[in-house]
């Protein structure tokens, strides 16, 4: 049992006994404390907290930035404190309000919404977006913050996702709804314009990695940039037409698909491989001084981080945005 | 001057991490304790490590080590294999001779609590 002191806006404190290896946030809701919250697994950053005085676990800083850390902020859901500790809201992440400018299908799953300018960003990043206080999801920042004058997130429909399914029927053209962000550091930071780049994701993996890789033409790298794209069937590879003008127009750029349940046709089709870790090693077995940028499910990065550090590209030189699915 | 700030402190520690991680990696005597989900800390557990053999500053005391390595199981086979990859990656950053031997030496001198003997 562990003690937490809440200070809530008006300093008072509300007093909560943790369970045994209670979060901070579980605690703080079962005892009718109204915090915010979105995913629960530490990645859209909702439910972040401050600790002013206290030492916070460190299992509940993963994601944020080096000051923050500092600071004393950390993810409530991820912190299952051992010694009584006193926290309270942070107003580090403020929502800002945007509206919808645009929704259109990409491909039977994935709906693309266009929203208008609220953050800055860089490509790559994610954002959290509000459907109302209490559903958020959070996904990656597919635009650019100077070539493009709205905000682009691609939105995997799940057959039971009330985030997803509601962008997908109820959301309108001309909808307000909330952002928060951005976070994450899985953005273009390359001081060597001719390193050689290597993008790797599976589905919508495709909409960091896309920014990332525009993002750098947009700035003029000159080195290699290979992007690797894997889906399950060929039904779940969208976005060909934007990839293609973007090799179209930069000949350093170049993309190539690994479709799982390859159909007949396809498997002719020059550049395609049902592998895509295969696919990954045939193309760039020697990943020395290279840098890496990879995005899709926890299994993948996970998989595709090992091969790519054994094929010699240094730790610090792999950045990975890792999906996680969201607890029922 | 200690080993450690001779070969160049943490920089040396950073230089020697990926090379160091790759080696257990691939190396099927040990590489089970060292393929975890989270590679981000098993970097951060591998550089605090390699500080520590290269002399350099760490809070570890032996009975730190022998609690770190408790339940393993870590036999002769597993500290050589460590070992062998330890000297190995001194060899591929060119470190001299002399500093590997010393670094070696603080290896041997944690063994019995690493094996928890
Ligand atoms: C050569 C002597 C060795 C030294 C100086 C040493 C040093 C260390 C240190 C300092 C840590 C703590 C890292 C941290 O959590 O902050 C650690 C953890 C660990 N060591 Fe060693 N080690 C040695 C040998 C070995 C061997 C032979 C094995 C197995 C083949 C091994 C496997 C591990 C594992 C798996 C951990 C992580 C434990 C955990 O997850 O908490 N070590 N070691």
């Amino acid at each position: 049992m562990t003690q937490l002191y809440f200070k809530g806006e008006s300093s008072e404190i509300t007093k909560v006994q943790l369970a045994e290896g209670e979060t901070v946030l579980n605690g703080l809701l079962r005892n009718g404390v109204d915090v915010p919250y979105g995913c629960r697994t530490g990645v859209c950053q909702s439910c972040i907290m401050v600790s002013p005085n206290n030492e916070v676990p460190r299992t509940a800083q993963k994601g944020l930035r080096e000051v923050q850390k500092q600071q004393g902020y950390f993810l409530s859901c991820c912190c299952q404190p051992k010694e009584p500790m006193v926290v309270s809201l942070s107003d580090y992440f403020k929502k800002e309000s945007t509206t919808v400018l645009g929704k259109e299908f990409l491909s039977d799953t994935v709906v693309r919404i266009r929203l208008s300018k609220a953050i800055c960003y860089r490509p790559g990043q994610y954002a959290t977006l509000w459907k109302n206080a209490q559903i958020a999801r959070t996904y990656s920042l597919v635009s650019h913050p100077t070539a493009d004058n709205f905000l682009e997130f691609h939105v995997r429909v799940y057959p039971d996702g009330v985030f997803s399914n509601w962008v997908k029927d109820g959301m309108q053209i001309g909808d307000s709804l909330e952002i928060q962000g951005p976070m994450g550091d899985c953005y273009y930071t390359v001081e060597d314009k001719d390193q050689t780049m290597l993008l790797s994701g599976l589905g919508t993996g495709l909409a960091p990695l896309f920014g990332v890789a525009r993002d750098a033409l947009i700035q003029g790298h000159r080195g290699r940039i290979l992007m690797l794209l894997g889906a399950r069937t060929q039904e779940g590879v969208y976005y060909e037409k934007e990839l293609a003008d973007l090799q179209q127009r930069y000949p350093n750029f170049e993309v190539r698909f690994s479709v799982r349940e390859m159909a007949p046709e396809f498997q002719a089709r020059a550049g395609y491989s049902s592998d895509i870790y295969t696919l990954a090693k045939m193309l760039m077995p020697d990943l020395s001084n290279c840098k890496v940028f990879l995005a899709g499910g926890a299994s993948f990065v996970r998989k595709m981080k090992r091969q790519c550090f054994l094929a010699k590209a240094n730790m610090g030189d792999i950045a990975a945005d890792t999906f996680l699915s969201f607890p029922k | 001057m200690s080993v450690y700030e001779a070969i160049g402190g943490e920089a040396a520690v950073n230089a020697a991490v990926d090379v160091f991680y790759r080696k257990v990696l691939l190396d099927e005597r040990i590489s089970e304790f060292f393929d975890t989900v989270d590679m981000e800390e098993q970097h951060r557990k591998q550089k605090a490590f390699l500080t520590m053999a290269f002399g350099g500053p760490n809070a570890y005391t032996g009975k730190d080590m022998r609690e770190a390595h408790a339940g393993m199981n870590l036999t002769e086979e597993h500290f050589t294999a460590v070992a062998e990859a330890l000297v190995g990656t001194l060899n591929d950053l060119e470190v001299p001779q002399n500093y590997i031997d010393e670094i070696v030496g603080i290896a041997l001198s944690v063994k019995d609590d690493v094996l928890n003997v």
